[in-house]
């Protein structure tokens, strides 16, 4: 399976944050709600550990950093180099039950089959009114169905905002606060257009010419991406 | 992201209307609802000004101009 976030130019393209915008968003969600010091936050799909970092020297968090790639991990372990890297799956967390200050997962939900297993771990593993610091892909326009049988990217088929916020409620999390980032996104298409001559030339380059054969996200009729970051809180009234 | 910087026209011996110079490969900085990008074109080193292209016009910066006005 084509892993196109450990792609060298998906790095170029996205920085070290591997997302649209970098931190802007993290930093954002941060402003509007500071962690303590020495709080216990999980970076969900880590990737090269930005975040992780950011946690670390700026909030003073005890960070785990978790990414089911081992490229990945072994970055984040370079760019924040205290904090404890795991290896694993979003949909079974390797961490006690109410144990976490926080769930920091930016841009990485979309990639997965069942996102709501991943979001029901976080809620499990989050303290009673512990914070999620998350943001996602959206689909403003178009059909979010998928062509291939499993995501590879990000924009292979993410939900629209309705359902992300129903589903969000559904698992227990109340919304504090919604930005709409898809500027951020938009931005970050154009410069990749102007790189590399068109989206679809810049997904060829990542995924290869096999990986776009059922026609690259960008290129679905109609479809029309969004991105979107959310501060919730973990209610216990939840049953 | 990484900018380049070695663009050239299609053809031509290209150099500036205003100072007569001859245009070299270098960057440009494009604004267009609140976005910037920067990009390689030729450029006049004496006064700035910048040579687009038709293609980049009608290609990329159109599609980009597309991606921002949200249609």
């Amino acid at each position: 399976m084509p892993q196109p976030y450990s792609s060298p130019i998906m790095r170029q393209a996205l920085g070290d944050a591997l997302r649209p915008g970098g931190l802007h968003s993290t930093l954002q969600l941060l402003e509007l709600a500071p962690l303590p010091a020495n709080s216990l936050v999980l970076d969900a799909g880590c990737g090269p550990g930005k975040t992780a970092a950011l946690l670390q020297s700026q909030m003073g968090s005890r960070v785990i950093a978790l990414d089911r790639s081992s490229t990945l991990l072994a970055q984040a372990g370079q760019t924040a180099a205290a904090i404890a890297a795991v290896q694993g799956d979003l949909a079974a967390l390797p961490i006690a039950s109410e144990s976490l200050d926080a769930v920091f997962c930016e841009c990485v939900l979309a990639l997965l089959d069942k996102p709501e297993m991943a979001l029901a771990e976080f809620h499990r593993t989050l303290k009673p009114g512990g914070r999620m610091y998350y943001s996602d892909m959206t689909a403003q326009r178009g059909s979010t169905s998928m062509e291939s049988p499993r995501k590879t990217s990000c924009l292979d088929g993410p939900d629209d905002l309705d359902s992300l916020r129903q589903r969000l409620l559904d698992l227990g999390f109340s919304v504090m606060a919604e930005k709409d980032q898809t500027r951020l996104l938009r931005e970050t298409a154009g410069r990749l257009i102007f790189e590399f001559g068109s989206l679809e030339l810049f997904w060829q380059a990542v995924l290869g010419q096999s990986g776009c054969r059922n026609g690259c996200s960008t290129n679905r009729p109609g479809f029309r991406p969004g991105y979107v970051a959310f501060l919730c809180r973990k209610e216990t009234s939840y049953v | 992201m990484k900018v380049d910087t070695h663009f050239e026209p299609a053809s031509g011996q290209w150099q500036c209307g205003r100072c007569r110079e001859p245009l070299q490969a270098g960057t440009a900085e494009l604004e267009y609802l609140g976005s910037s990008f920067t990009v390689g074109v030729l450029v006049c080193l004496q006064c700035d000004q910048a040579l687009i292209p038709e293609d980049m016009a009608t290609g990329k910066m159109l599609e980009v101009e597309q991606l921002l006005e949200d249609k």
